[in-house]
């Protein structure tokens, strides 16, 4: 199992297994990719920030942290050098240079929802969606749905409802996904948003913007 | 010659790293993230070395003795180096001493 902790990746995985169930299904679930104290660590971050109504157009309504400190880790874990490559290997895209994403919270309400749609941006080159399930309480409903768009056909559900459980999925002009509303009464919360390829290299970007050399 | 009495810290000083703190490893250097600034700082690759001893070694007599043991370095410049990146690591919040 590979896990992302506070010192970087650690642990295997079977890349050819998963690059096969990733070709055949356009998706893959990786349990447990956060570390529960790394996880401790952003939910500690995320009960004390407030929380902003966000709007996507037509799209979706949902809330996000205002405080930075939980993106600001969930980006720095992501974006290592060695995951990177097991994504690359995984989903068969060589041009993967970083991951962008964001947190939201979608409420057992009818005014958050999500609704179809492919990801695909006219001048940024997403090339594979990952969200990360940062719920710490299984909540029902909210689940990820993938469909072929000239047919309509749904090619996979996948309740993503284990704390610090991610999935990948393919971004594709031919395919669609949307999450179902979250029933019941527990919210979920996930950190969701692109593999990039060009100008998307986060520790670049980051060393280039604001550091200092101990 | 430098004297390691002129230093907070000492051989004997035990350390622990703040939980507040990432660590991402770059072609052999480090980045470290202190997540309550945000602020991000860079180890060359001696001083990443020295960050990840400092994880597994109880005191700082224990992670200069593994460098000397891994590089070509006597024990004065080596005690006088581990010292004072732990001096300046403590000064911007990224680990504590006791």
């Amino acid at each position: 199992m590979i896990e992302l902790t506070k010192d970087g990746m650690t642990g295997s995985a079977d890349s050819g297994a998963l690059q096969e169930q990733f070709e055949q299904t356009h998706t893959v679930r990786l349990p447990g990719l956060i570390r529960p104290d790394l996880m401790r660590i952003v939910s500690a971050h995320l009960e004390q920030s407030p929380w902003d109504v966000k709007e996507h157009g037509k799209i979706g309504r949902e809330i996000v942290p205002a405080d930075p400190e939980a993106m600001f880790a969930l980006h720095f874990v992501v974006n290592g050098p060695g995951f990177l490559e097991l994504i690359r290997q995984i989903t068969g895209c060589p041009r993967i240079e970083g991951f962008m994403g964001r947190i939201y919270r979608m409420l057992p309400d009818p005014s958050h929802y999500d609704s179809w749609h492919s990801d695909i941006h006219q001048t940024e080159e997403r090339l594979i969606g990952m969200s990360i399930n940062l719920s710490p309480t299984a909540y029902d409903g909210g689940v990820f749905r993938l469909r072929d768009e000239q047919s309509g056909n749904i090619l996979c559900e996948l309740p993503n409802t284990g704390w610090g459980d991610a999935i990948l999925f393919r971004l594709s002009p031919n395919l669609r996904h949307m999450v179902t509303a979250v029933e019941g009464g527990v919210p979920k919360t996930a950190f969701a948003g692109w593999f990039k390829s060009s100008a998307c290299n986060f520790f670049s970007m980051m060393l280039e913007a604001d550091h200092s050399k101990v | 010659m430098t004297d390691p009495t002129m230093h907070e810290v000492s051989t004997a000083t035990r350390v622990k790293i703040s939980d507040e703190v990432l660590f991402q490893e770059l072609q052999g250097e480090a980045v470290l993230l202190e997540l309550k600034t945000g602020v991000y700082f860079g180890l060359d690759k001696i001083g990443t070395r020295v960050w990840q001893l400092l994880g597994e070694q109880a005191t700082l007599g224990g992670v200069v003795e593994a460098m000397m043991h891994e590089f070509d370095v006597s024990e004065e410049r080596c005690t006088e180096d581990v010292l004072t990146l732990v001096e300046r690591l403590k000064e911007q919040g990224l680990l504590t001493t006791e």
